[in-house]
């Protein structure tokens, strides 16, 4: 990953989002107060105002920062797989089972999705975040389905497979497994349901 | 999943069955936090000691709340795999056909979109105890506990080729409903929960199946 230098600016802010992230997914963003977030980022009340207009300001930048986030160690992971592998249904493979291991690797259990979090809350009620949650989740249909159109040309699949279905699946067994490792408080589902996804895909696809 | 309850009720029962649907409905629509006493003794037309009669407070209706999702989940998905079970005598098509109405009965909601109560607890789960947790718990449980029999009895009578891991297969049902109901809660029609469980449903067929690839 490029490592990007921060202005201290840019430093404060992103670390007013990280700690903002942390509370909002631990108990959802309406009883997540400013005071708290500007205490757990040890910053001023006017050094958060500087950065964000209000909470409803907040609320975005951290809907765009997941998502922008979640995508570039997707981009990152495939990027790795093509650098390895030419063929679209391994390099494939190979980045489930690279992104399998990547949330095996956390130090704790996937903290949880900023989408999934305001869509089951108030949030979802302003306009802009859900338009910007459902162009997230579209956006990450498109990029799985760009590359499963690669791999059906290559492997004609034996039976007709619904290849938008097939996209979204990387996103469902993702936010489900992560509601699973929150109800179990444990880490090991997610993992193991993105190689479940990744057997899915070698058993439609792969000629034996 | 539907109320099959028709015993009659006295008054008290009423109530504290309105306050819990009322907040079963805001919970699953704005979240926990968002939803108050206030605004559901309003809906309900009764006064806040009326509230306290029923419930100590606002935790112990949330834990009501999932205790009796639970209790409906659980008989309601043991219900519809006898259903399956009663229509297939094979135990791999019964197995689809619950699948199916698995993903039905996950998508129909009193809400305007799908929803889960232990998965919008689960995203504000600092918000509660151990003993709610234990109840998410529970839920994840019998889950997979009754997708696992089912599982079972399509891998007896058609021996998968290679191990299959039936805990982690019974889940994977799970996290793909909880998935698509995110999905649906974000996205605009057409629903992508049954297609999902179909993908799902393609997938067990190849496990089970007794074709030599």
């Amino acid at each position: 990953m490029a490592v990007k230098v921060l202005s201290k600016g840019e430093a404060t802010r992103e670390r007013i989002c990280a700690a903002a992230e942390r509370i909002v997914l631990e108990k959802g963003f309406a009883a997540t107060s400013l005071e708290e977030i500007m205490a757990a980022a040890k910053v001023t009340k006017s050094g958060f105002f500087y950065h964000f207009k209000d909470k409803h300001d907040l609320a975005k930048a951290l809907l765009q920062r997941y998502v922008d986030h979640d995508t570039q160690i997707m981009d990152d992971l495939f990027a790795r797989a093509d650098a390895l592998i030419d063929d679209p249904l391994h390099s494939y493979l190979a980045f489930l089972k690279m992104f399998s291991e990547v949330m095996d690797d956390l130090p704790d259990r996937h903290p949880g999705c900023m989408v999934a979090s305001y869509c089951y809350q108030d949030q979802i009620y302003h306009r802009e975040i859900r338009e910007m949650s459902a162009e997230g989740v579209m956006m990450w249909r498109r990029r799985f389905r760009e590359r499963l159109d690669a791999i059906a040309e290559r492997y004609p699949p034996r039976a007709p497979v619904d290849l938008d279905a097939l996209a979204d699946m990387n996103i469902t067994i993702v936010e489900g497994g992560i509601i699973l490792d929150k109800g179990r408080a444990e880490k090991g589902a997610l993992p193991r349901q993105v190689l479940m996804l990744r057997d899915l895909v070698k058993t439609l696809f792969a000629s034996a | 999943m539907t109320d099959t309850d028709v015993k009659p009720q006295s008054r008290g029962e009423r109530t504290r069955k309105e306050l819990m649907d009322l907040a079963e409905i805001a919970i699953l629509e704005k979240g926990y936090a968002a939803t108050s006493i206030d605004e559901l003794i309003a809906q309900a037309g009764i006064t806040k000691s009326g509230f306290f009669y029923h419930f100590e407070d606002k935790l112990e209706l949330a834990k009501e709340l999932l205790r009796r999702d639970n209790a409906t989940i659980e008989a309601g998905l043991k219900q519809l795999f006898a259903e399956a079970e009663a229509n297939y005598a094979d135990p791999l098509e019964a197995l689809l056909a619950g699948m199916t109405q698995y993903a039905m009965a996950a998508a129909a909601s009193p809400t305007s979109r799908p929803g889960c109560l232990a998965a919008a607890f689960s995203y504000q789960h600092a918000l509660f105890d151990e003993e709610m947790q234990q109840l998410v718990l529970y839920g994840l449980e019998f889950k997979r506990r009754i997708i696992r029999a089912r599982l079972e009895r399509a891998a007896a009578k058609y021996p998968p080729r290679e191990t299959v891991d039936l805990d982690a297969l019974a889940d994977m049902a799970i996290a793909i409903v909880q998935g698509a109901m995110i999905m649906d809660r974000v996205r605009d029609p057409p629903p992508v929960m049954q297609a999902q469980m179909d993908l799902y449903c393609t997938y067990l067929r190849a496990i089970f199946s007794r074709r030599a690839s």
